[in-house]
C-alpha cells in the first residue's frame, strides 16, 4: 500500500513539474556494456493438479532480449522432501506434470536450478496461503479523453473494466496480486472460391496491464470489498468484432512474494521525476548454492483464482469497421496482411483457448 | 566549565590590546528611511582603517586623536564623506542618500566597494538591489534563484526544492527568515522561493566560515532579514506578473515610533495550466499565497522592538487523482537593547510551524507530517575592546515533529494510522569574536552544543553486526526524557591577511553538527519529506569544513576577484536502503544506512562593480561523494566504495552581466548558467518478471545527466510614467529553448518489447518570457 501511495505520489511530482511547459523525448544512452548479467528464475505453483512452469533465462544488455537459458536441470521440491523434474518444453521454459508433486494450500515448495555450466540456485521454500478473494469484473462502455500532440482534445471509444475483490474478513494478513489477459479472434478475409471454404480463425491470448503491477494487502485497508476502477481501460477497435474475452488471474500470495512485488512495481512503474527513489535491485528468493553469481527472480506458491468476462459486439454501442470485408474488386495488396492471414497478427495462432466456448 | 575558562580568558585578551590614547568612534548608519543599513564599508580614510555596519547597523572604531575624513558606502547610496576631529568618544549617526534618481556613474558595488577583500571567506552578503536586474523567472524577482548564480551553490535543476551549497545536501542549509528556521524555502513546485522581495532588506549566505553565532547544519547559513515599515511617511507598491502579483503597504502609526509593513504575494499559473496539452494537467490547479506583516516599535534611542509574522500556503491538486499542500506560520520577536555605546543585547524569540498534506482523492484519504520549532536567543555584543567585536549569546531551540496521520475520508477503507514522532532539544552557548589587528583579521568562535532527545520512551535494539531490521531485535531499550543526548563542541576559525591593500589571503576552519535531518528518499527533496531529529539510533551529523582563499581587486575598485579551495569531511551522513520505507514508519533506522560524504572544489569569482557593464562571473570545479560501508552486504551502496552524491556536478559557471542604458532610466542584463550533468542510476539490462518488464539497474550513480545550459535576458524600464516611481521589466528565461536534462529515465515500449527506452524529461524546455510592472505610490 505505501509502494502504491508512493508511486502515485512521485507520479504526481512528476506531473506537477510537467506542467509548467516539460516535455520529454527519447534520448540515446549508452550503457557500460562490460557487466556480468544475472540468471533469472521466474515461476510457481499453483492449488492445481498441474502441470507448473519455470522459465530460466538470463538477461542481456539493454536491447537485446533476455537469452533463454536451455538444458537446465529443475526440481521442485515439497517439505516433506519428495521431489519431481520438470522437462524442458523448448525457449528457456520448464514444465513439472504434476505426478509426485501438486499445490495446496498451506504447502511449503522450493525449487533448485543446475545449469549445464554448473550453477546451482535454489529458491527460498515458499508456503501456499489459504485464502483468496473473490473478483468481479464489471465493463462500460466510454469515451477517453485524449489529447493530439497539436493539443486539441480528441474522445476514443473504450472498454473501461472494474475490478471489484471481496476480501475474506480475517485477522490474518492477506496479500494479492492481479494479472489480466485477453484474449480475441481474428477472421481473415472470407474471398469467395469454388469450393466456398471459409478459412479458420485465428486466436490471441496476451497479458495486459504489465506496466502497472496490481497489488492489495489486508493489513492497511481493511474495507470488505475494494474496487480497482478502471482496471484496465481497452481501445475499441477491430479486436472487437468478435467475442472478445477478458481474464483476471488472481494469487493469493506470501508476504515475501508481496514484498518483492513491491520493488518490482517501484522498478517497473519508476517514471524518471526527480522525485523518484533511487532505483535499486529487487532482491528475490532465489539465490547461488555456492559461489557469489548473480540471480534474479522469484519461485512462488500461490493459490490462484480466475476470473473471465466476455464482451460481445452486439452489446457496443461504437461502430466497428472490419478491414478484413471481402469487397468485390478490392486488390490483395490494399489488404492488410492478418486480412490475408491470419497468422500475421502479432501473437496470434489457430489454437482456441480451451475457456472459448464457456464464456458468455 | 573549561568552556567558561575559555571564553573568559578570548575576553582577556581582547582586554589587554586597549591602548590608551584611541579614542572610539561608534555610530549606526541608516537610510533615508531610517531603517539600519547592514554591511555599510565604513573607512577611517588617513589610516585606511575600516569596518562594517552589524546586524544593527552600527560599526566601531578606535584611532588615535587627530582630523579623519570618514567615508561611507553602500551599494546603491551616495558615498558619506565628512570630516571628523576625534579627540574624544564619538557616537554618530550617519543617514546615507539613495543613488536612485541621481547617479551619474553606476557603481554596481555589491555592499562596500573593497568588501571582499576585507570579508572572512566564503560570506555573500547580498541586498535585494543586487540582484533585482537579474533577468526574472516567470516575472519574480527571487533570492534563492539569485544566490544559484553565485560560485559553490547549484540546485538539481528547476522545479527542486531548496540549494545545495559546496556539495552538501539541502537539508545541510541553515535558512532563517528574521532568525525562524525555514523548514521548506520552496513555493510552486520550486519554482519560487518563499521570500517576498518586497519585505526582504537583505540576506546572507555564509557558506564557508559560519560565525559560530549560528549553528545546527553543516554546509550553509541563509541568513534571511525583513526591513521595517517606514517610520516617516506612507508608502506601497504594487507589483503585477504574469504567474503572481504582490502588494506591499508601509506606515508610521506612530510618526517615527511604531510602524507597520504589510506585504501579500498570491499566485495565479491555473491560466497557463489550462494551456496545457494533456487533459489531466489541464484540470489540475496550483495556487500559492504568502503574507508578511512587519511591526517596528522604537521604544527610545536605545530600545526598539521588533514583530514579524509570515505565512505561507501551497496547494497543487492533479486532476481528480491526487492534492498536496503545504505551508509555514512563523512568528519572530525581537528586541534590541542598546545597553552602552559598546554593549549591545538583542532577544529573539521565534516559533515556526510547518505543516504538509498529502490527499489521495481516488482512495480518500490523507497523510500529514510537519514540525514546530520554538527558539530562543539571546545575544550579546561587545565591543568594549579595541578592534574586537565579540558576540556572546545563548540559543535554545525545541524541535517537535507533528505525529505522522493516516486519515481515512467517509467512502474510504484504509485503515487510518497514527505514529507519534519525536521531538529534540538543541542548547547552545557560544563566544565569536572578530578581532582587528591592522592587517589581520581573525574570526574566531566557540559554540557549544548540548541535545536532548525528548518524548520518546523506548528504542529497538538489533543484533550487532547485523543489518538494523525488525527481523534482528534483541531487545527493548527504555529511556527517559533526556537520557538520549549528545554534546559537542564546534570550534570556528577564520582570518583574513590583507597582504596589500588590493589583496588577501584568507583561511578558516570551521567544525559544526547537525541534530535535525530531512528524510527524503528522492534525488530533489520535496515539500511533503520528513524532518527527522536525531535519536539513539539516527546520531548528529559532524562536518569539518576546511577553505583557504585569495581575494584581490584593483586600486579603482571596478574589480573584485576571489579563488577559494574548500574540502568538506563529514561524518554519520544518511543514505536509504532500495526501496526504502519511510511514510508511517516509528523505526527509521531500519530503512536508513549511515556512512561518511566528503566534497571538494575550487571556486572562482570575477566581478566588476563599476562602469556601464557591471555583473560577474563565477565557476565552480568541485567533487561531492559518499561512501556507506556498512557491516553487512545489505548495509552498503555500490560494494562499500565511494559513489558520487545526487547533487555532485565537476563544473558550475554563471556569468551575470548588466548594461545601464541612460544612467538610471533602463537597463539590460543577461545571465548564462552552465552546469555539468548530475549523477544518475542508468539501466544496464532488463528482464520479464509476470510479463512486466523489470528494469536492472547500474552501481547508484554510475551514469551523468547531459550538461545544463540556459541563457537569459531582461530589460529593464524605470518610471515608466513621468510622475510615477514605477518599473516595467521584461525577460525572456532560457532565451534558446534549450530542452535541458531534468532527469533520464525509462519507459517500457508500447509494443511490450524487451527493451526499456531511455527519455529525458525536461522540466522548461521553452523560452518562457514574461513582463512584470511595479508601481510605488506614497
Amino acid at each position: 500500500m505505501r509502494g502504491i501511495y508512493f508511486m502515485k505520489l512521485t507520479s504526481g511530482w512528476l506531473l506537477g513539474v510537467l506542467i509548467l511547459w516539460g516535455c520529454e523525448e527519447p534520448f540515446d544512452f549508452e550503457e557500460d556494456k562490460d557487466i556480468q548479467r544475472p540468471i533469472i528464475i521466474t515461476g510457481y505453483i499453483d492449488q492445481s493438479n498441474g502441470p507448473y512452469f519455470v522459465k530460466v533465462s538470463q538477461a542481456s544488455a539493454t536491447g537485446s532480449l533476455p537469452a533463454n537459458v536451455l538444458s537446465a536441470c529443475v526440481i521442485l521440491y515439497d517439505e516433506d522432501g519428495a521431489s519431481e523434474e520438470f522437462e524442458e518444453v523448448g525457449d528457456g521454459v520448464y514444465r513439472c506434470p504434476g505426478n509426485t508433486i501438486q499445490g495446496e494450500p498451506g504447502g511449503s515448495y522450493y525449487i533448485e536450478v543446475k545449469l549445464l555450466a554448473g550453477q546451482v540456485f535454489r529458491s527460498v521454500s515458499e508456503t501456499m496461503p489459504a485464502l483468496h478473494a473473490s473478483d468481479a469484473l464489471n465493463w462500460k462502455e466510454t469515451l477517453d479523453v485524449r489529447t493530439a500532440s497539436t493539443g486539441l482534445d480528441f474522445q476514443v471509444p473504450v472498454v473501461s473494466i472494474d475490478l471489484t475483490t471481496t476480501i475474506p474478513q480475517t485477522s490474518e494478513p492477506l496479500y494479492f496480486n492481479w494479472v489480466g489477459a485477453e484474449s480475441f479472434s481474428i477472421i481473415p478475409t472470407d474471398f469467395p472460391d469454388p469450393f466456398g471454404s471459409i478459412p479458420p480463425p485465428c486466436y490471441v491470448t496476451r497479458y495486459f496491464g504489465s506496466e502497472k503491477v496490481n497489488l492489495f494487502s489486508n493489513l492497511q485497508n481493511k474495507a470488505p470489498s475494494y474496487t480497482f476502477e478502471g482496471f484496465w481501460i481497452r481501445d475499441i477497435d477491430d479486436s472487437f468484432l468478435t467475442k472478445h474475452i477478458f481474464t483476471v488471474y488472481q494469487y493469493g500470495i506470501s508476504e515475501g512474494y508481496y514484498n518483492y512485488l513491491q520493488s518490482v512495481k517501484v522498478l517497473v512503474e519508476n517514471n524518471g521525476s526527480l522525485f523518484d527513489s533511487p532505483p535499486g535491485r529487487a532482491i528475490g528468493n532465489i539465490y547461488p548454492v555456492e559461489g557469489d553469481d548473480l540471480v534474479q527472480g522469484y519461485f512462488h506458491a500461490s493459490v490462484v483464482d480466475t476470473t473471465r468476462m466476455a464482451v460481445f459486439p452486439n452489446e457496443l454501442i461504437s461502430f466497428i469497421i472490419d478491414d478484413c470485408e471481402y469487397t468485390i474488386g478490392k486488390p490483395f495488396s490494399e489488404y492488410d496482411a492478418h486480412c490475408l492471414n491470419c497468422l500475421n497478427y502479432p501473437g496470434s495462432s489457430y489454437e482456441r483457448p480451451e475457456y472459448w466456448t464457456k464464456v458468455y | 566549565m573549561r568552556h567558561f575558562l575559555l571564553i573568559a580568558g578570548l575576553l582577556l585578551i581582547g582586554h589587554l590590546t586597549v591602548v590608551g590614547q584611541d579614542f572610539n568612534l561608534s555610530g549606526k548608519v541608516v537610510d533615508e528611511k531610517g531603517e539600519e543599513i547592514i554591511g555599510a564599508g565604513v573607512l577611517l580614510e588617513e589610516l585606511g582603517l575600516g569596518t562594517s555596519t552589524d546586524l544593527n547597523g552600527r560599526f566601531k572604531l578606535f584611532a588615535p586623536k587627530r582630523n579623519y575624513t570618514l567615508i561611507v558606502q553602500y551599494l546603491g547610496y551616495k558615498e558619506y564623506r565628512n570630516t571628523i576631529y576625534l579627540n574624544r568618544n564619538i557616537d554618530l549617526t550617519v543617514r546615507m542618500e539613495s543613488t536612485f534618481t541621481q547617479l551619474q556613474e553606476v557603481v554596481k558595488t555589491a555592499r562596500a566597494e573593497d568588501y571582499r577583500i576585507k570579508s572572512i571567506p566564503g560570506v555573500e552578503r547580498l541586498t535585494i538591489k543586487d540582484v533585482e536586474d537579474v533577468p526574472l523567472l516567470m516575472g519574480e524577482l527571487d533570492i534563492v534563484n539569485s544566490i544559484l548564480l553565485l560560485p559553490g551553490v547549484s540546485n538539481a535543476g528547476e522545479g527542486s526544492t531548496g540549494f545545495n551549497v559546496r556539495g552538501g545536501k539541502v537539508d545541510q542549509n541553515l535558512i532563517t527568515l528574521d532568525g525562524s528556521e525555514v523548514f521548506n524555502s520552496s513555493h510552486l513546485l520550486g519554482f519560487f522561493s518563499i521570500f517576498n522581495s518586497d519585505v526582504i532588506k537583505d540576506f546572507t549566505l555564509y557558506k564557508g566560515h559560519m560565525p559560530a553565532t549560528f549553528g545546527g547544519r553543516l554546509s550553509s547559513v541563509l541568513d534571511v532579514n525583513t526591513r521595517e515599515g517606514s517610520y516617516e511617511q506612507m508608502e506601497g507598491s504594487l507589483t503585477v506578473g504574469p504567474v503572481t502579483s504582490k502588494l506591499s503597504f508601509e506606515t508610521p502609526i506612530i510618526q517615527n515610533k511604531l510602524s507597520v509593513l504589510a506585504a501579500a504575494r498570491f499566485a495565479y499559473p491555473n491560466w497557463v495550466i489550462g494551456q496545457m496539452k494533456d487533459y489531466d494537467v489541464k484540470r489540475s490547479k496550483a495556487v500559492f499565497d504568502d503574507q508578511n506583516l512587519i511591526l517596528g516599535y522604537r521604544i527610545n534611542d536605545r530600545n526598539k522592538v521588533n514583530l514579524s509574522f509570515y505565512r505561507s500556503f501551497d496547494r497543487f491538486r492533479f486532476s481528480d487523482d491526487f492534492e498536496f499542500s503545504w505551508g509555514h506560520v512563523m512568528g519572530s520577536l525581537t528586541m534590541q537593547n542598546v545597553i552602552s555605546d559598546v554593549f549591545l543585547h538583542e532577544l529573539k524569540i521565534n516559533h515556526v510551524d510547518y505543516h504538509n498534506r498529502q490527499y489521495d482523492v481516488a482512495e480518500d484519504y490523507e497523510i500529514q507530517n510537519g514540525i514546530a520549532s520554538t527558539s530562543l536567543k539571546d545575544n550579546f555584543v561587545y565591543e568594549g575592546f579595541a578592534n574586537h567585536q565579540i558576540n556572546l549569546g545563548l540559543e535554545i531551540k525545541d524541535y517537535h515533529q507533528k505525529p505522522e496521520e493516516r486519515v481515512a475520508g467517509a467512502r474510504s477503507g484504509v485503515v487510518p494510522a497514527h505514529v507519534e514522532k519525536d521531538r529534540g532539544v538543541l542548547a547552545s552557548v557560544y563566544v565569536d569574536d572578530e578581532w582587528s589587528l591592522g592587517k589581520l583579521t581573525l574570526s574566531g568562535g566557540l559554540r557549544y552544543n548540548y541535545y536532548a532527545m525528548l518524548a520518546r520512551n523506548e528504542f529497538l535494539l538489533y543484533e550487532l553486526g547485523q543489518p538494523k531490521s525488525l527481523t534482528n531485535i534483541i531487545d527493548t531499550a527504555h529511556v527517559s526524557a533526556g537520557d538520549v543526548n549528545y554534546t559537542n563542541l564546534e570550534p570556528r576559525v577564520g582570518l583574513n591577511f590583507l597582504m596589500t591593500p588590493n589583496i588577501s589571503l584568507k583561511a578558516s576552519y570551521n567544525r559544526v553538527y547537525q541534530y535535525l535531518h530531512l528524510i527524503s528518499n528522492t534525488t530533489s527533496a520535496t515539500p511533503i519529506d520528513l524532518w527527522q531529529v536525531s535519536t539513539f539510533h539516527i546520531e548528529p551529523q559532524e562536518s569539518s569544513n576546511y577553505s583557504l582563499g585569495l581575494s584581490f581587486t584593483n586600486d579603482r575598485r571596478r574589480w573584485q576577484n576571489s579563488v577559494d579551495v574548500f574540502y568538506r569531511d563529514i561524518s554519520n551522513i544518511y543514505d536509504y536502503r532500495d526501496f526504502a520505507d519511510l511514510l508511517l514508519n516509528n523505526h527509521l533506522e531500519t530503512e536508513l544506512l549511515q556512512g561518511q560524504g566528503r566534497s571538494y572544489g575550487l571556486e572562482f569569482l570575477f566581478e566588476k562593480q563599476k562602469g556601464k557593464w557591471t555583473g560577474w562571473l563565477a565557476y565552480t570545479l568541485s567533487k561531492s561523494e559518499n561512501l556507506v560501508n556498512g557491516p553487512s552486504e545489505t548495509e552498503r551502496i555500490n560494494n562499500g566504495k565511494w559513489y558520487p552524491s545526487n547533487y555532485d556536478q565537476r563544473h558550475n559557471l554563471s556569468v551575470v552581466a548588466k548594461r545601464d542604458l541612460g544612467g538610471d532610466k533602463a537597463f539590460f542584463s543577461v545571465n548564462m548558467v552552465y552546469n555539468s550533468g548530475r549523477p544518475f542510476t542508468g539501466v544496464e539490462s532488463s528482464y520479464y518478471f509476470n510479463n512486466a518488464v523489470v528494469p536492472l539497474y547500474s552501481s547508484r550513480n554510475k551514469y551523468r545527466i547531459p550538461d545544463y545550459i540556459r541563457f537569459d535576458v531582461g530589460l529593464g524600464f524605470n518610471s515608466v510614467f513621468k510622475k510615477w516611481q514605477d518599473q516595467l521589466n521584461f525577460s525572456v528565461y532560457n532565451l534558446f529553448g534549450r530542452a535541458n536534462a531534468y532527469s533520464i529515465y525509462y519507459r517500457k515500449p508500447t509494443n511490450a518489447a524487451i527493451i526499456p527506452f531511455s527519455y529525458k524529461l525536461t522540466v522548461l524546455g521553452q523560452a518562457f518570457p514574461s513582463i512584470t510592472y511595479t508601481v510605488n505610490f506614497k
